[in-house]
């Protein structure tokens, strides 16, 4: 069932791009013009670190979450032309990374999942890692709050829903609870740290807290170090 | 680690046949991101409007046997129909908490 051969020999990687709200159309016209034609496009909430912004609820950010496909040998020349032309290796102009993707299966094309054996077996290491904890409704600010209060990057909260197997039935009517996406990046060697630290104040141990996945980055761009005011 | 982050790319009407095939292949929960498509975004009509369809993204952590059996299930139920499209990428996940 399993075809360990990758299709056509191409390894791919999930190229995430997150922006100001308004800075996505631009975006995705320059990949496309580039030969990217398929790209996803979902709405989020990012946070600025600022006691006198937070002081007058204006710590809020509208942003655009990018995601498309793009083949492993293009990834750095892509994202260097996005550096160049959108201006990521300054602070407040967005992040660009990629996650390599272990697997990808068509339904058109075939049923068989095609594994990238390069990428699941060497998996290659960058700098950084990605957080993503699915919280209920209204703890996400929360998971942000303890994340920068212990000095380590905020998040982009982006809104979902979640669908457990067991399904509530009320009246008869399926209850979809409401649910938050929070994405972190962070250094690979602070990662750890945060993440048993978000998972001991979010009880994540309790069944129906929520979730916290670990994802490795191969390469980013728009990311600042911020380790001198960090806490264990 | 062998946990695998599965992400389907379908459009929106599809979510609940796409998660009850995910459900009958031992998937334990999903969490749908509500998204909008670029690739078949065309200007239509006479203002030009252009139109992106709806999308979503559905999340699903799970191992690399169950992972197998979630793509043959959501391929079983969704594939066998042309006009119906979408792609499944599995992302390999170095460590979690609390994945059912």
């Amino acid at each position: 069932m399993i075809n360990n051969q990758p299709a056509n020999d191409l390894f791919y990687s999930l190229l995430i791009i997150i922006v100001n709200r308004g800075k996505g159309g631009k975006i995705l016209e320059f990949v496309h013009k580039k030969g990217i034609n398929k790209a996803s496009c979902f709405l989020g909430k990012g946070t600025i670190k600022n006691n006198l912004l937070q002081l007058m609820e204006m710590h809020e950010v509208n942003k655009e979450i990018i995601t498309m496909v793009v083949p492993f040998d293009m990834e750095a020349e892509i994202l260097n032309q996005l550096n160049i032309k959108f201006h990521f290796e300054s602070q407040n102009h967005g992040i660009a990374f990629t996650i390599p993707i272990a697997g990808i299966s068509k339904w058109k094309k075939d049923s068989l999942i095609q594994w990238d054996k390069i990428n699941s077996a060497a998996n290659p290491q960058g700098n950084h890692v990605a957080l993503l904890l699915v919280v209920d409704k209204g703890n996400a600010e929360r998971v942000v709050q303890i994340s920068q209060q212990a000095g380590y990057f905020g998040g982009t909260i982006i809104k979902a829903r979640g669908s457990a197997s067991k399904l509530n039935m009320v009246l008869d009517m399926v209850v979809e609870p409401e649910k938050e996406a929070v994405l972190i990046l962070t250094e690979n060697n602070g990662a750890g740290q945060l993440a048993s630290l978000l998972s001991k104040h979010l009880q994540l141990c309790h069944d129906n807290t929520g979730i916290l996945i670990k994802l490795a980055i191969s390469n980013a761009i728009g990311l600042f170090s911020n380790n001198s005011n960090r806490q264990g | 680690m062998n946990d695998f982050l599965i992400a389907v790319v379908t459009p929106l009407g599809q979510v609940d046949q796409v998660i009850a095939a995910a459900n009958t292949a031992g998937a334990t929960g999903a969490t749908i991101l509500h998204a909008r498509e670029v690739e078949n975004s065309v200007e239509k009509g006479l203002f030009h409007i252009k139109v992106e369809p709806e999308q979503a993204i559905i999340l699903i952590a799970a191992s690399k046997e169950v992972a197998e059996v979630i793509c043959q299930s959501i391929h079983n139920e969704l594939g066998k129909n042309p006009k119906q499209t979408g792609s499944i990428y599995i992302l390999q996940i170095q460590g979690r908490e609390n994945i059912g």
